[in-house]
């Protein structure tokens, strides 16, 4: 061993000088620009918001979705957003289907002592959905980090070594079709272990109702779905069940999960924030506000209560940071679109200065939520919304930078922001005929393991 | 894994102390019969069952819905490898050609050895057991030629398999797209690519073992420039090829009982071969078309030998006509194996007889009608290095490396053969195939 020691590292030494001079050239025939421009075209925007940015907001699709027919504007939130903030650079960042642990990472390409030029913020959208199995085992997830790969500063030669010899979590769409599956089949959807009653092998047996139990929630989403297979899921209104059942199929998957400390979206928030904290960027989490008004007309309190409990879940976590974080330098905000939106809504009805346009539907009298028209997926479980709420979000958003802000504020006043009113319009009519246009990849396959196993 | 090894430990120490008799043969069945059924259980459960009633009552209920979850999605690691080889294990005692291994955890590492355990090659016990228990010393030598085997192993797979993967990938996603010359690119690049997989890999697993001092046997030998498909298979897969000549072809009569039972060992060997290969149709349909190739050649072909003439010229030489005919054989057996593989690389077989139409359909033009773009006309910056590393692979692997890579590596001057290793290295580091594409034979 002793004879061998040495000449090992003596290979491995000038295996390290190849490896820079590879490097070397590799940057300079600039042909890591070339790749990190075909790899990850979201790095190069990312180093343009960073470098000219005094805000830069890190989107996902409802940031620029907008409806071309009915939508009388169709600016982007951060478009809005820059509107709401002329005196700072604002800049818009966005990618289908991205999540807060793409946003974390995308973290890595912030400059060093960036936030010594001025007071720099970060807008990260939160997007309930994007923390389930569906958007977290989707088929694309491997491209997509394959992409982060680039959102660093290490060694630019590394990067592509990483590409190379697939060094990020590629797991194909098998895999991700396994973990889907026996998260579905697994994971417990009793709120605080036991509350209501639930039932899984079998869905109101002769005898349960006479008994008089009044809720049959499922315990898991496996036995939901294989109830809807069996066409017992109490969807209500009057849309032809058949017709329906493509679409509660996809507001099952996606919403029907509930959040913990384990979920690795919840960690990649505690990241970006430490993050943030580090670097003396302020963050504001803009909360994205679901369908909860199709998923109450599809499933009733059932699923709606899920979906308020994980909303909680993360309005408790942000409520908790900008509390502990208000007194310092560093500060942490947070935009709850549905509370804020609601709130406000109610409070011109209230008034009597506004009609009740667009907040609670028949069965929804509380205001608890956004009308379903607002959503311009046709009723899918997106949370793509018109430009009335889009302009919303960017309003409140900058109350909360602006805020943040406010010594700034006093010291060059304040601009009177040009934003277009956009009165709210019933702009979107559910349509039972739609063929999911945007569902994840795995959708169809699971009908079919539905199908196969489930009826 | 755990389960199996146990068993065939058991049934190997049982075969060798009960003697003569029909209890040896009970272990050896029981043991065959264990291993089977453990590999049909996880990969042809799901094909044999299908959506059978009793599948559905599984799913329907939390004790069994796992099992049905498992055949679905779960294959253990290299199970059709450990498997065999734990099988000629037992074998190999009950002939008496080896000892039975009375230590479990000796027997576990046999069966477990990390770099040849989940895709081959499937080693005999004599073989590596003696190597894995004899004293160890590391020695330079194994060293610096596992390293070398490491580095073109990860030349073959990175820059030159994963590379033509992008293509053919792209074809096979959606082949109805493309015209019929991409047709025949596609087909072309797989069969390179999924040479050049498996060769990288067995490769990495020889030089892996290598450098602690363990020497695997070489699995691939040139496949390419065999005359026939029975040449063509004594190169391709030799670890796989020779167990089932060993375990299945010579049992069943192999050739000292004429051409009816040769013909039906043949056949039983590459039907066996393509369900190895994987639970579907595509797969049995591949064996058994090498099967009837193998037949073809063994039988037909071989009578039309007096067309390529002597084997020598009054000086010793080969003629020209040989040199001709051989040729041309070696071109046949390439192409033929070449067209196999689109059964090998379909998902359906749909999809393998519409590949099949669209290569041999006249005048077939596809639905595309933008010409040439896309997967036939690679860019400069992003494309050429496909065929550019099929072209140096194709050239080393015919022609210039008569050795295995290590010696062949060996036989270099230093500054030249580390401006070699620095191009291999430079090839993976920048040119790696990007599309996150696992080995091939890790799904066997």
């Amino acid at each position: 061993m002793k004879d061998i020691a040495p000449k090992m590292l003596l290979r491995l030494l000038v295996g390290v000088v190849v490896f820079f001079a590879a490097n070397f050239w590799y940057v300079s025939s600039g042909l890591y620009r070339q790749e990190r421009a075909k790899f990850s075209p979201m790095a190069s925007k990312l180093d343009s918001a960073f470098g000219n940015g005094d805000v830069v907001y890190l989107g996902e699709s409802s940031n620029t979705s907008f409806n071309p027919w009915t939508d009388t504007f169709g600016y982007s939130v951060s478009e809005f957003l820059q509107m709401y903030l002329p005196q700072n650079r604002v800049r818009g960042v966005s990618h289908d289907g991205y999540h807060v642990g793409l946003f974390s990472q995308m973290l890595g390409l912030m400059p060093e002592h960036w936030a010594d030029s001025g007071r720099k913020t970060v807008v990260i959208t939160v997007n309930m959905r994007s923390f389930g199995p569906s958007a977290m085992f989707n088929g694309n997830e491997a491209s997509n980090q394959q992409e982060a790969i680039f959102y660093s500063h290490r060694t630019a030669l590394l990067n592509r070594v990483y590409v190379s010899l697939h060094h990020y979590d590629n797991r194909d769409s098998r895999e991700m079709e396994r973990a889907k599956t026996q998260w579905f089949r697994t994971r417990d959807l009793r709120i605080g272990g036991g509350a209501g009653q639930h039932y899984g092998s079998t869905h109101g047996g002769p005898g349960l109702e006479s008994a008089g139990e009044e809720w049959f929630y499922h315990n898991t989403v496996k036995w939901w779905l294989r109830d809807l297979q069996r066409q017992y899921a109490p969807v209500s209104g009057e849309a032809n069940l058949a017709r329906v059942m493509p679409m509660a199929e996809a507001y099952l998957k996606e919403f029907a999960f509930l959040l913990d400390e384990e979920n690795p979206r919840v960690q990649a928030l505690d990241a970006i924030v430490a993050k943030c904290k580090q670097e003396q960027v302020n963050v504001v989490f803009v909360l994205l506000m679901p369908n909860f008004d199709h998923a109450n007309r599809l499933f009733g309190e059932e699923l709606t209560q899920l979906m308020d409990y994980n909303m909680d879940f993360l309005r408790k976590r942000f409520a908790g940071w900008e509390k502990e974080y208000d007194k310092g330098a560093f500060k942490v905000g947070y935009v709850d679109v549905q509370r804020l939106y609601s709130d406000c809504r109610l409070g011109e009805y209230m008034r009597g200065v506004s009609e009740n346009v667009g907040i609670g539907t028949v069965g929804n009298p509380c205001f608890d939520w956004a009308g379903g028209q607002h959503y311009t997926d046709q009723w899918y479980p997106t949370e793509h919304v018109d430009a009335h709420i889009r302009r919303f979000i960017a309003q409140k958003t900058a109350e909360k930078i602006l805020a943040f802000q406010y010594r700034d504020r006093i010291q060059t006043g304040v601009t009177k922001p040009m934003v277009p009113v956009i009165k709210p319009s019933i702009n979107n009519q559910p349509n039972w005929s739609i063929k999911m246009p945007l569902a994840d990849t795995c959708l169809q396959s699971w009908k079919v393991f539905a199908l196969k196993h489930l009826r | 894994m755990l389960l199996t090894s146990v068993i065939d430990w058991w049934c190997g120490m049982r075969v060798e102390q009960d003697g003569a008799g029909g209890w040896r043969k009970f272990w050896l069945w029981f043991s065959i019969g264990s291993n089977l059924t453990m590999l049909f259980m996880f990969k042809y459960l799901d094909f044999a069952l299908g959506d059978s009633a009793m599948v559905r009552w599984m799913s329907d209920h939390n004790a069994t819905a796992w099992i049905v979850e498992l055949g679905k999605y779960t294959i253990p690691a290299g199970i059709s490898f450990y498997t065999f080889q734990s099988i000629s294990y037992v074998v190999d005692v009950y002939r008496g050609q080896e000892k039975a291994e009375h230590n479990l955890p000796k027997f576990m590492l046999y069966v477990s050895f990390f770099p040849q355990l989940v895709a081959g090659p499937i080693e005999r016990f004599g073989k590596l057991h003696s190597q894995l228990f004899s004293d160890y010393m590391p020695r330079w030598e194994n060293v610096r030629n596992g390293a070398r085997l490491l580095i073109y192993g990860l030349f073959l797979k990175v820059a030159v398999a994963d590379n033509l993967a992008t293509v053919v990938d792209v074809f096979y996603a959606d082949h109805v797209a493309f015209t019929q010359a991409e047709a025949w690119l596609a087909t072309f690049y797989f069969t390179f690519q999924v040479y050049t997989d498996f060769f990288g890999y067995s490769l990495l697993a020889q030089g892996s073992a290598l450098m602690f001092g363990i020497h695997l046997m070489d699995n691939f030998n040139k496949p390419f420039i065999a005359k026939s498909i029975p040449e063509f298979w004594q190169r391709w897969h030799i670890s796989l090829s020779t167990w089932f000549r060993d375990y299945i072809f010579i049992p069943v009569g192999g050739n000292k009982r004429g051409p009816w039972v040769l013909a039906l060992a043949a056949m039983l060997v590459f039907f066996t071969s393509g369900l190895w290969h994987g639970a579907n149709g595509t797969m049995i349909a591949f064996g058994v078309a090498q099967g009837f190739l193998y037949l073809f050649d063994r039988f037909v072909f071989k009578k039309l030998e007096f067309v390529g003439g002597h084997f020598h010229d009054h000086e010793g030489r080969l003629p020209l006509r040989r040199r001709l005919w051989d040729g041309f054989r070696t071109v046949k057996t390439g192409f033929f194996f070449m067209m196999t593989l689109v059964w090998f690389r379909s998902a359906t077989m749909d999809q393998a007889s519409e590949v099949f139409g669209m290569l041999w359909m006249p005048g077939y033009i596809g639905c595309r009608l933008d010409g040439l773009e896309g997967i036939a006309a690679p860019t400069l910056a992003h494309g050429l290095q496909i065929p550019l590393f099929l072209c140096i692979f194709l050239l080393l692997d015919l022609w210039v490396m008569k050795d295995r890579a290590d010696v062949w590596l060996g036989k270099f001057a230093t500054p030249l053969r580390w401006m070699i290793y620095a191009a291999m290295a430079v090839s993976v580091w920048v040119w790696g195939g990007a599309i996150n594409h696992p080995f091939v034979y890790f799904q066997f």
